[in-house]
């Protein structure tokens, strides 16, 4: 059984600083990490393979260059081969998540028998949550968001968990991990000295999976960017803790949460 | 002339470093207080990754990283827990270590391997009551019975000396000769009779690493557990010890990043006189200082792992990593102390902790004044001079 994880990389926000005031984001020390969730995707697939024959992980991979470096990290991280979408086409070229969408889907089905794809549920630049679905839709698969753990997978069927439902489906599916579903694995130290002594990671281009740059004509396109209201610290309760008690109920009765 | 460490090395200090921060950090407390190293889960946990093979090749149970991986590996760890790098130091850059340089095939197979994957615990037992630097004054004695040798003696400051199944464990073979023909190196496993820890030391700092005072009494050694040749063990000890060396710089190296990282962290936050001690020009040249040193400190440590990897010599250098380093690390310790003011010197925080362990390095594993020594002699050998100590 051949399981997806896609993989995407994003700056390190240790690497930066928000200035709201100036609405200027200070790239520090530019450095890049796997978006959080989809190592909780991985650990996933990786747990699925865990103690079972025949179950291949493939991390797969959009962007520049620099991308390498994140799917040698999944390889060291679980995934036993790596597949980078790359071409030079897509540096100029300005898509979206549908865009993304079609050509992820497009390698999906380049890569044959994928029972299951796995994505981190929302990635932690863009907060949109957004290229799951349009994947499940492009591939035309059943889509299975916020999943916490796989209990079951057969050649046909999935079942899984939930915050608070069991959820059955049939394969072939995608499932999207929240970033709290699991503890991600260390990477193994011999692990790194495979992926990058005897694994290859294959890169694939536009033309290989029949694309050329009009078909990914995004549908949306990006008017401005925002900078969320600063959070305001919390109040500190005074007092005792009996008062500190009391009054924190007594807060909590008067917002009618309690 | 390419500087940049290589991607896979990059890749294997962000797993170390993981390994570190969220394993051995939280632990911190429990290595600190144990007297029998450091707690057994987190010692197994550190086998499972692979901890303990790192600069070995993978034939061998090894990650196949070399001694630029292993160098990765003891900065990284000397940054969290210098008392856990010390334990794994000893393990593997002197106890391990001479095994792979010396030992014979059958040898490795029987010990380095099981060392190499952490299901052994080495150490390395040269040090005696009248034998520190002076190595040659030597007094454990292997006395030829049959197909064995007798080892009678008292090896102490032993580090993992009472949590060891391996140690390898200079003797004299003819005292007459002494270190020049006369010393053997012999493979010992601390299951045998004859082979009792007697003392534990209670020291200043590295307190989780324990150090011990190991009596050899009437240990019977099978012949083929010498390593390398009777009467060259003096050639072996010297020759895993440069190797050693190179790592105490990279330790040295780890432990002064991280007191830059914290002292850089607490400059930008702590606020005094109306703004951020970092816009002090006190503050501004210790920190200056500290990081032109661990720069120059790096390019020591690397260049030396690179020259041993790729097989040229290197006992001048590595002497100079253990020299320079112990010292960048206790003058960085001593100013990121000096920044944090009395916060620093509170339990509370790693600086205290550090100041204490960063103190062994200058002694341990030939003390600096050994050093200057080695590098004196290296460089007037080139000139026909032959410096004795």
């Amino acid at each position: 059984m051949k399981i997806v994880v896609t993989i995407k990389q994003i700056l390190d926000p240790a690497g930066f600083t928000v200035n709201r005031r100036r609405e200027r984001v200070f790239v520090n020390r530019e450095e890049y990490i796997i978006n959080p969730a989809d190592l909780n995707a991985l650990e996933m697939a990786a747990c699925a393979k865990d103690g079972r024959q025949g179950v291949e992980v493939i991390a797969l991979g959009l962007g520049p260059a620099r991308v390498d470096d994140a799917l040698r990290e999944a390889i060291a991280r679980g995934a036993d081969r790596a597949i980078h979408l790359s071409d030079p086409a897509l540096a100029d070229l300005k898509t979206d998540a549908a865009g993304a969408a079609r050509l992820i889907a497009a390698a999906v089905q380049k890569i044959g028998g994928v029972r299951l794809v796995l994505c981190g549920a929302v990635a932690l630049d863009s907060g949109a949550g957004e290229l799951p679905g349009r994947l499940a839709e492009a591939l035309g698969w059943p889509m299975l968001a916020q999943v916490h753990s796989i209990d079951q997978i057969g050649e046909g069927q999935v079942r899984v968990s939930r915050r608070t439902e069991r959820v059955e489906s049939d394969l072939p599916a995608l499932l999207t991990v929240p970033h709290d579903a699991n503890q991600p694995r260390h990477m193994l130290g011999v692990r790194v000295v495979q992926a990058y002594r005897q694994k290859s990671v294959a890169a694939w281009g536009l033309s290989d999976l029949g694309f050329t740059p009009n078909d990914l004509e995004p549908l949306t396109s990006v008017a401005g960017r925002r900078f969320p209201p600063e959070r305001t610290p919390g109040t500190r309760l005074e007092g005792s803790i009996e008062e500190a008690v009391q009054s924190l109920v007594a807060q909590l009765r008067a917002k009618e949460l309690i | 002339m390419d500087f940049a460490f290589p991607k896979e090395q990059q890749l294997l200090r962000k797993a170390f470093r993981e390994f570190a921060e969220q394993e051995i950090a939280p632990r911190i407390d429990a290595i600190e207080h144990s007297k029998n190293g450091p707690p057994a889960d987190l010692m197994q946990k550190a086998a499972e990754y692979g901890v303990f093979g790192v600069p070995f090749p993978q034939e061998y149970g090894g990650m196949g990283a070399g001694e630029a991986g292993y160098c990765i590996l003891i900065e990284e760890l000397n940054r969290i827990s210098p008392s856990f790098a010390t334990v794994v130091g000893a393990h593997i850059g002197i106890g391990a270590m001479s095994i792979y340089l010396d030992g014979t095939e059958e040898q490795k197979q029987k010990y380095l391997v099981p060392m190499a994957r952490g299901e052994k615990i080495g150490a390395f037992a040269l040090t005696e009551p009248g034998a520190g630097s002076d190595a040659a004054a030597t007094r454990t004695r292997a006395v030829r019975e049959g197909d064995s040798y007798i080892l009678d003696g008292t090896k102490h400051y032993i580090t993992n000396g009472s949590i060891c199944d391996v140690s390898v464990v200079l003797a004299l073979t003819d005292p007459a000769l002494g270190q020049r023909g006369g010393m053997t190196a012999f493979i010992v496993e601390s299951e045998w009779e004859g082979f009792k820890v007697s003392k534990l030391e209670d020291k200043m700092g590295i307190r989780g690493s324990p150090t011990c005072e190991i009596v050899l009494d009437g240990l019977r050694v099978p012949q083929e557990n010498v390593l390398g040749s009777v009467g060259l063990g003096f050639v072996t000890f010297m020759k895993t010890l440069d190797v050693g060396r190179t790592t105490i710089g990279a330790a040295s190296l780890g432990g002064a990043q991280y007191m830059l990282d914290l002292a850089v962290e607490w400059a930008v936050t702590r606020e005094a006189f109306g703004g951020p001690i970092a816009q002090k020009q006190s503050i501004q040249w210790m920190v200056a200082d500290m990081a032109t040193e661990i720069e120059a400190l790096r390019s020591l440590v690397y260049r030396t792992a690179w020259l041993i990897d790729t097989g040229q010599p290197f006992s001048r250098e590595a002497a100079m990593c253990k020299l320079f380093g112990s010292e960048v690390c206790a003058r960085v310790t001593d100013k990121a102390l000096q920044i944090f003011g009395a916060l620093g010197y509170s339990r509370h925080m790693p600086l205290e902790r550090a100041f204490r362990d960063a103190r062994i390095s200058e002694i341990f594993e030939g003390t600096n004044e050994i050093q200057r020594i080695v590098i004196a002699a290296n460089i007037f050998q080139e000139h026909g001079v032959r410096i004795h100590p």
